[in-house]
């Protein structure tokens, strides 16, 4: 492969739906696993790259991201972030957290663990529960006792704003 | 995957897990261990690597803590309420890893804490200890300080808040020489002015050596917080000559005694103030907490000598300076063009005729404070508003600003705070904040505003939307009655600090109204007060009590109400909060100390007036000859 077209090559991502990414190199090469995958199979980058954990609907703002981050200011970069984390409820920002942490997208991971501590801060053990989808495997007895162990922590719960 | 459903949690890596919950503090942490078994495990195993430890809003026990402070290499911020601890945790809290250690209400702990700190604790870079020691029995020696001091040489930021005159004789300042060289900021809790000034004396002395630049104590000092007995011109003269770096200064005193002319600060002090021209933040403070006294030595000539060489300044704070006419305090506007916080209380002689240009000035004040400054009427509010950029607006104790100031102040767009205590004004006046100030306004005072009735509450808050208020006080309002109160609830105004202290109308029902106050009508959640203050409220009886237990006022933390009513009523609602703070001596609910500087607050609205009358009749006749002296001084320093 020429090498003085970098600019210009486009890598393929397929999504776990199917869906097909075209994706300039640069771009491709903020993430994390594709990086990966090219250091260790330099001689596949005309094959479109399986991704089967991520929907496409999540890939394309991951793409978005490592292309606003990219090319823009840090300003612009910033709004942008500001823009996504307002626009995601929160089955959508677990979904991207788990996106990213699967294609290994550094700075994204980190804003969306950031984002995500944010949203769970000081709300109650339900709302909690909700947000990750967990079922509660505690016995009533056992749960009424973690509860008075842990009572000060409850006093300043907010409320829920998820229902 | 399926589409539509959200992850189960098996889906969820726990290293992930464990960097969202490490980001979190820690009463959400045990909060999260409840949720399921895999998160309270995970919850268990990061405490081993948790950087930041932070419970201040309550008080834990050592049984508390233990379980939550296991071996923690990583541990860098640890930030508690210690009023239930004693040197017996002290093996549990100093870890070497520590670089950020903040205890408050350690007054069962001896001086131990701070030697053991100084042998353990060899990291930290910023350190506040508040009420060290102070229950009986408990003492400080000055070797625990020795030891603190040569112990923590990376100290940065050192905040010892508690009186160090206790143990620190003038004689062992120099123990001082042993801290950092790094450490740049010193906040102390109450220290003897002599001992200030021996402590810096070597930076000053003649003894010092011809070629040596850098001063020998506390060298790189930049920021200096003192409360003292007086502030006089000798520490004043010797803070200004010995920290070269020096740009934040505040110093506080509170007189026992009517101060003498060799103990007290003059015109000459002030001029010696900036000597290196690095200071950008002013704070001289005289508070009224035991005696009535004013600096009556410092007049106009001092202010502009000092003005002379502060034209850097951002921030001035004078507090107590009686003698100051329109003269001095207009040099400092004009003279220091980065002014934006300024601050004067008791400024007896302040008249509107200081703002009368002030729009000429490209001044863009943020933070205004003229605290009893009577002379001060609506048209220096209306000057003063040229500067849009205010946030902060404290006109306490101003009797004679009034509903004709109001307009002026409704058009500050950006005003998050205003203060009108004991002014003149009418609901009428009151209206006019509705119409732009109210929706940027988090903290709103009219405490003492005796002419206010209830239809203030309803003129402000009927039918407005997106408020921002969160701190409300309507205390000493003779005319507030439960249907105010009502119309509070009705409005579902989602404030968080309310205080009602000292009205006589207000009842059981605005608690019960307060109680019963949804923020939202879908939630359900009840009130949002954080804070309630009923001291003194003419008709709360034991019926309130039943609805300030649970589930109602679930987040309230503090509650002042008032110590006569039945001891065991007041008991049983301690048992069935356990972590809430009852106030039942008057005292003012969760304040800021530094904001209620001349302890004005303390003072009921019927003993304010009589104070008033005795600074109006008595100060002017009898204290010329001590002015004569100042004046004599200062013309020596002309010379």
């Amino acid at each position: 492969m020429s090498t003085d077209s970098t600019q210009q090559k486009k890598i393929i991502l397929l999504a776990a739906d199917e869906q097909e990414f075209e994706v300039e190199e640069a771009v491709v090469m903020e993430i994390g696993v594709v990086k990966t995958y090219f250091e260790d199979n330099p001689d596949s980058c005309d094959e479109p790259i399986p991704l089967p954990n991520v929907k496409s609907e999540y890939l394309l703002k991951v793409i978005e991201y490592c292309k606003w981050h990219l090319d823009q200011e840090d300003e612009e970069a910033k709004e942008f972030d500001r823009e996504l984390f307002n626009t995601l409820d929160n089955e959508g920002m677990l979904q991207m957290l788990l996106a990213a942490n699967y294609l290994d997208v550094k700075d994204l991971l980190e804003m969306l663990t950031q984002a995500v501590a944010d949203r769970i801060a000081n709300k109650s053990v339900e709302y909690v529960r909700r947000f990750f989808g967990i079922e509660n495997d505690y016995t009533p007895e056992e749960e009424a006792e973690l509860r008075k162990q842990n009572e000060w922590a409850f006093e300043d719960v907010e409320p829920d704003d998820d229902i | 995957m399926a589409s539509g459903s959200v992850e189960s949690l098996d889906q969820l890596p726990t290293a992930l897990l464990a960097t969202i919950m490490t980001k979190l503090d820690i009463s959400s942490i045990c909060s999260l261990a409840v949720t399921c078994t895999t998160f309270n495990s995970c919850a268990s195993h990061i405490l081993s690597f948790l950087p930041n430890f932070h419970i201040l809003e309550i008080s834990p026990s050592m049984g508390l803590m233990k379980p939550l402070l296991p071996p923690n290499p990583h541990l860098k911020s640890l930030k508690l309420d210690c009023g239930q601890l004693n040197d017996s945790s002290i093996e549990l809290l100093l870890r070497p890893s520590l670089q950020e250690l903040c205890l408050h209400n350690c007054s069962d702990f001896s001086g131990k804490l701070l030697s053991e700190i100084g042998s353990r604790c060899k990291d930290i870079r910023s350190l506040y200890l508040g009420s060290v020691a102070e229950n009986r029995g408990r003492a400080i020696h000055i070797s625990d300080l020795e030891e603190l001091l040569s112990g923590c040489t990376q100290l940065e930021e050192l905040n010892l808040m508690f009186d160090l005159s206790l143990f620190l004789r003038h004689n062992f300042a120099r123990v001082w020489a042993l801290a950092s060289e790094k450490l740049t900021s010193l906040e102390i809790g109450y220290i003897s002015s002599v001992t200030v000034t021996e402590l810096l004396s070597p930076n000053v002395g003649p003894h010092q050596y011809p070629n040596q630049i850098q001063p020998s104590i506390l060298p790189s000092i930049q920021k200096l917080s003192l409360a003292v007995d007086y502030i006089t011109d000798t520490m004043v003269s010797t803070i200004s000559k010995g920290l070269a770096l020096l740009t934040h200064l505040e110093l506080r005193d509170a007189p026992l005694i009517e101060p003498r002319v060799t103990f007290d600060l003059t015109n000459t002090g002030l001029q010696q103030i900036n000597q290196h021209g690095r200071l950008k933040h002013l704070s001289l403070v005289r508070s009224q907490e035991f005696l009535n006294t004013y600096f009556k030595r410092v007049n106009d000539l001092g202010i502009l000598l000092m003005a002379d060489k502060c034209a850097n300044m951002e921030s001035i704070c004078l507090g107590g300076f009686c003698r100051v006419t329109d003269t001095g305090f207009k040099t400092l506007l004009h003279s220091c063009s980065s002014l934006y916080k300024l601050k004067v209380c008791h400024g007896s002689q302040l008249t509107d005729l200081v703002f009368h240009d002030i729009a000429a000035t490209s001044l863009s004040l943020t933070h205004v404070s003229f605290r009893w400054c009577n002379l001060l009427t609506n048209h220096a509010i209306r000057s003063l508003v040229c500067n849009t950029g205010l946030k902060v607006l404290d006109l306490r104790c101003c009797k004679n600003l009034g509903d004709e100031a109001l307009p002026a102040i409704s058009s500050l767009c950006e005003l998050k705070v205003l203060q009108l205590d004991n002014s003149d004004i009418t609901d009428v006046g009151i209206a006019y904040l509705r119409h732009g100030v109210i929706s940027s306004l988090i903290s709103l005072s009219v405490r003492g505003c005796k002419k206010l009735t209830d239809k203030c509450i309803s003129v402000l808050f009927d039918g407005s939307s997106k408020l921002e208020l969160q701190e409300l006080d309507l205390s000493n309002l003779p005319n507030l009655s439960d249907n105010g109160i009502l119309a509070l609830a009705r409005n579902q105004v989602p404030i968080s600090e309310l205080r009602m202290r000292q009205c006589p109308l207000i009842g059981d029902t605005s608690i019960m109204a307060l109680a019963s106050m949804q923020v939202d009508d879908d939630r359900g959640h009840g009130s949002s007060l954080r804070l309630l203050d009923l001291y003194n409220c003419g008709g709360i009886t034991q019926l309130s009590f039943r609805w300030l237990k649970k589930p109602y006022f679930p987040r309230l933390r503090w509650l002042g109400v008032v110590g006569s009513l039945n001891r065991d009523i007041v008991d049983a609602l301690a048992r069935n909060r356990p972590y809430l703070h009852v106030a039942c001596n008057g005292d003012e609910l969760g304040t800021d100390p530094w904001n209620n500087v001349d302890g004005s607050n303390v003072h009921d609205y019927e003993e304010w007036d009589e104070l008033e009358q005795w600074l109006q009749e008595g100060e002017w006749e009898s204290d010329d000859e001590e002015m004569e002296d100042g004046e004599d001084d200062a013309d020596v320093v002309m010379e």
